[in-house]
Formats: structure tokens, sequence, C-alpha cells
């Protein structure tokens, strides 16, 4: 489905804030981001990274300004779960997987609320699990596997629907420098093969040889691209 | 994996907790078997009592009736007796008397009327009017080991036994049934009294419309009398006599109630365990409505678990209860309606237990939670 090279996602005078805490999280941001790119969106901790990527999934809504997916306003999409579901991988810091479940299970996870899943997900979890050397690790239960495995379910997981955009936060806070590596490269392998746009919030600079282009974000606003 | 494994393995997570909770709400549910059976089983009783004689409508005495105190004439029998549409009547006494082991029923019966027609004879022959016989229901009889030319004692005067029958109720087949006359003739109060008349319509009247038509009728021409539908009247007067049903619906709906809040409780709980991964289902793409199902089939999973245990429980509670009791007057009845009414208390239940978690997810934020410690 990429294209690459066309806009996939517009931020317009994206702001936020929260009135309950009167903090502004993120004001004034304006960034293009084009199909099949790797970004990388760096700050300290506070900055509104987490921010920008919850607006981008649709998680939280805009206080000022808007976002267009592939021209589309996110505003106008009623059904973000459904929206999240079919554009967006999101994979987070602290994984989140259910420690009872299989390695597979966590993966299909996103398509559980179907009576049935498909053969043909399954079929692609087992592909993302091969093509991150966890092939025969299927079956296993997640409390048997190291941080950096999770943190390569987490990406499975969030590949499963071939996303358009894969919104990473964080996703090598909790690993060691080797494993932080591993998963940068397991990321670039499918930003350079699949073409799928990837956008990486970290304030681990490793980050930024990976991607094809940084944002500096600081107190809510892009201080650099 | 599908949304059903899920569901299901989810579940299965806290597997103390869960046994627990089917445990609680099985040994409630069974409780609730037993209300209803019980309470389905005394109305059966009486139902199966008027129904075998296929009486349309019973009469007594005008808004005032207590089967222990009422009494109207007996001498209506034959006037009732002598209306173009009646097929036949017969009027009859009733009282509770102690035979030593338990209170059993006391019937006067008048020979040969319509009361005999559906009595199966085990053995010996029905009893002779204005004699000091007896015939004897087979519990009865199985009880005190009672047989055929023995003796029995009623209110100082010695009956002999002429039959053993099998009644289509365990009311009847628990009961001494003597010649109306005789038992007239025990009681001063009682002597040209019945407690009811019964009262049998031709075949063309033997429907609503001819039976709501002779209701009119009767009480128009025997203004001393109030008549009634059979099934109205066993539905009415008996159940509220007897108030088991009433009782038993209290007890119902207390132990519902109980089942709902725990199961409740139970959801709450299991719901703030797993809010951080409910907030990321919906991240990942789950519409709240997916999250409400998955709690909905969880909760309606539970109290079908306990009622697959607590249904037989209870089938067991009640046949150790009612094998306790030497004689039985109610027999507890199980049949589809009683089934459905169990399976109508589990699923409201399950529902009603996930109402609360379900609110509280319509207004979940998925980032506060993910975010959450």
């Amino acid at each position: 489905m990429n294209d690459g090279g066309s806009c996939l996602v517009k931020m317009v005078d994206l702001g936020k804030s929260y009135h309950q805490t009167r903090t502004i999280a993120l004001r004034g941001v304006n960034a293009s981001i084009a199909h099949g790119e790797f970004v990388s969106v760096w700050g300290a901790s506070g900055s509104g990274k987490t921010t920008l990527l919850n607006l981008l999934a649709g998680l939280i809504e805009p206080t000022e300004g808007a976002i267009c997916f592939e021209d589309r306003p996110l505003s106008a999409i009623r059904n973000k779960s459904r929206f999240r579901l079919n554009n967006i991988g999101y994979i987070f810091q602290d994984f989140y997987l259910y420690p009872r479940f299989t390695v597979m299970e966590n993966i299909l996870l996103p398509f559980a609320h179907r009576w049935v899943v498909g053969r043909a997900k399954k079929e692609r979890a087992l592909q993302l699990l091969d093509s991150m050397n966890m092939g025969g690790k299927a079956h296993r239960q997640i409390m048997g596997l190291s941080t950096g495995e999770r943190q390569r379910v987490c990406i499975a997981r969030a590949l499963l629907n071939e996303p358009l955009l894969v919104l990473a936060d964080e996703p090598t806070g909790n690993l060691d420098s080797v494993t932080s590596r591993h998963i940068l490269e397991i990321l670039k392998e499918m930003n350079e093969s699949k073409k799928t746009t990837i956008i990486v919030a970290t304030h681990d600079q490793q980050v930024d040889s990976y991607a094809t282009r940084s944002l500096r974000i600081a107190d809510g606003s892009i201080v650099a691209a | 994996m599908g949304f059903l494994q899920f569901v299901i393995k989810d579940l299965l997570r806290q597997k103390v907790r869960l046994l627990l909770a089917v445990s609680g709400i099985a040994v409630a549910l069974s409780t609730c078997v037993i209300m209803l059976g019980v309470s389905e089983g005394v109305r059966e009783t009486f139902r199966r009592s008027y129904k075998q004689n296929n009486v349309d409508i019973v009469a007594f005495e005008k808004e005032e009736y207590n089967i222990f105190s009422s009494l109207v004439d007996a001498g209506l029998v034959e006037k009732l007796k002598g209306l173009e549409e009646v097929e036949d009547a017969a009027g009859a006494l009733f009282e509770l008397y102690y035979c030593g082991k338990s209170f059993v029923p006391l019937l006067g019966w008048p020979p040969g009327s319509i009361f005999f027609r559906d009595i199966v004879l085990i053995e010996g022959k029905p009893p002779q009017s204005s004699r000091d016989q007896v015939m004897i229901g087979d519990s009865l009889a199985r009880v005190t080991r009672l047989k055929i030319h023995d003796t029995l004692r009623i209110k100082g005067r010695a009956f002999e036994i002429t039959g053993i029958f099998k009644g289509l109720s365990s009311l009847e087949r628990s009961a001494m049934i003597i010649p109306l006359d005789t038992f007239q003739q025990l009681d001063a109060g009682k002597k040209g009294k019945v407690v009811g008349i019964n009262i049998l319509l031709k075949k063309p009247f033997r429907n609503e419309q001819g039976t709501a038509m002779m209701i009119e009728k009767i009480e128009k021409k025997f203004p001393q009398l109030t008549a009634q539908d059979v099934d109205v009247f066993i539905a009415e007067k008996w159940s509220y006599i007897l108030l088991g049903d009433k009782l038993s619906t209290v007890i119902v709906l207390v132990t519902v109630i109980a089942v709902i809040f725990g199961l409740s409780n139970i959801m709450l709980t299991s719901f703030f365990e797993r809010r951080k991964l409910i907030g990321l289902l919906i991240a990942m793409g789950w519409q709240r409505s997916d999250v409400l199902r998955s709690l909905v089939c969880q909760s309606l999973l539970i109290s079908f678990a306990g009622g697959l245990l607590g249904i037989p429980l209870g089938f067991v509670g009640i046949e150790h209860l009612f094998g306790m009791m030497e004689i039985s007057l109610f027999m507890p009845v199980w049949n589809t309606a009683l089934l459905a009414k169990i399976i109508g208390i589990i699923m409201t239940s399950g529902i009603v237990a996930a109402l609360i978690p379900s609110i509280i997810i319509l207004n979940l934020n998925p980032v506060e939670v993910i975010k959450s410690e």
C-alpha cells in the first residue's frame, strides 16, 4: 500500500493542552511525514513525544490544529478504534503483553475480538516471528521470554495488520544497548523491505542513526527537523 | 485465537478465584432450584387434584374461602346438578389430620361421585356411604404398613380400611378418604355442609366462554356462592393459603440479588486488575463494545458454570430433603418451564453483574490507564 514519497501524515498547528493539570503538552506543531519514512522524534522526558504519538494514533483529541491522515482529517474519522486496527501499529515501551497467553496469542490479540481469527493472520504472525528469529517460540509462554524477545513480540503484534504507520514509544527504553540495536535493526528492516512508515519517540540518540529524519521536540514544540 | 478462546483463557487466569465464584453461584442457584421446584410442586399437586377430575368451576362460600373453615350447604350440590349446562357436581370436606406419623389430608367424598373417577384402586374397594370405612393412599399405606381390613382410628372411631389407592397427586397419595356423610357425623359443625363444590360442565360449555357464562349464572342464581374457574381458583386461593409461592419468590429474589452482587464484585475486581490491558486492547483497535462483549461473555460463562453445578446440586438437595420426610404432601416438580426460569435467572445475573464494569469501560481513557501505575 505504501507508495513512497507522498504525504501520509500532516500536522497543522497541532496543539494539546490538559485543562485539569493546566499543562500545555504540545503547541504549534507543523510537520509532514511521507510514506516510507523512518522518523525519530527525539526529546527529553515530558517534552511531548508520547502526546504526539497518541494524537497521531487517534487515542486523544487535539485541542488546537488538525492532523490529516492520507489527506483525511483524523477528526472526521468516527470509529477511531477501527482506524487504528486498519492503519496503525503501536509499540509500547512497557510491552503490555498478556502474561498468561502464548507468544502467538499475544500477537493475534488485536484481532481477538473476532469470533474467528483467519488463517492468513496466523500465517502472517508466524512469518513475522520467523523474520525476528523467533519462529520456534510461537507457542511459548510470555513469562519465559527475555525482555528483548518480549519487545520483538510487541513489534510483531504491531505489524500484524500490515499498518501504514507504526508508532513506537520508547521501544528501546527498557533494553540494554545490544538488544536495543537488534530491535532498531528489525524496525529498519521493516521500513526498508515493506516501506512501512515508522515514527519512533525516543530520548535514545542511537535511534537517529537508523532514522531517515529526526524531529527534535522541546517543551511541546518542534525545535529542529 | 478467536474471541471465545480469548474470553475463556482470560477467565482462567485466576483459577482458584474462578472456582470459588462458580461454587458460590452454584450453591445459590441450587437454592433457587429447590425453592422453585417445591413451589411448582405445591401448585402442581393442587392443579392435578382438581384437573384429574376434569373440574371446570369451583364454588365456595361467598368471598370467604378458607379450606379449613369455609362451609356451604351441601344441598346446593343437587341444585347445581339440576342446571342444564352442568354434567356433574360434588361437594367435599377436608381436614389435616394427625395420623401418628404426620399430618395427612382427611377427605370426605361422596361415594360414587366424580372425585373417585380418576382414583386408581390398587387393592380392595371404595368406602360405602354411612359406614366407618376408609380408603388410604399408597404412600400412607407404605409408611404406616397398614393393609386392607386393618383398623384405623380417626377422631376416636375405628375405621376399617377397605381399599388402597394410587392418587395422581402426592397430596392424595398420602390421604385418607372416608364417605362424606360419615365425615359430617364426625364433626357436629360440619353436618350437612361441604367446604366447596366442584362442578363439571357439559361438553359444549367446556371452553373459556362457556365457563365465564356459567360463573356468572351460578353467582346470580346462588348469591351465597362465589364461583371461579379452576385455574384461577388454584392460583389465587391455594397459593395464598399456603404462602409457598410468595415465600419461594422472596427467597429466589434475595438469592438472585446475592448472586448479582457477588458476581458483580468478581467482575469489577477482575476488571481493575486488567485495566491496563483493557486500555491496551482499545489502543490496538478493539472497540469499547468489543471489551463490553468480552466482559458480558465472561460474566455469563461464570453464571452458566454455576448453573451447571447448581442445577444438579438442587436436584440432589431436594431429593434428600423429601427423602427425609416419611410422608410428603407435596413433591417437587421439574419441567421445561422451571428450567427456563433457572436459565432466565442465570442470564439475568450474568448480564446485570457485568453492568457496573461496563459503565466504567464506557468512560475509560486508554491513554490514562496505560500510563497509570
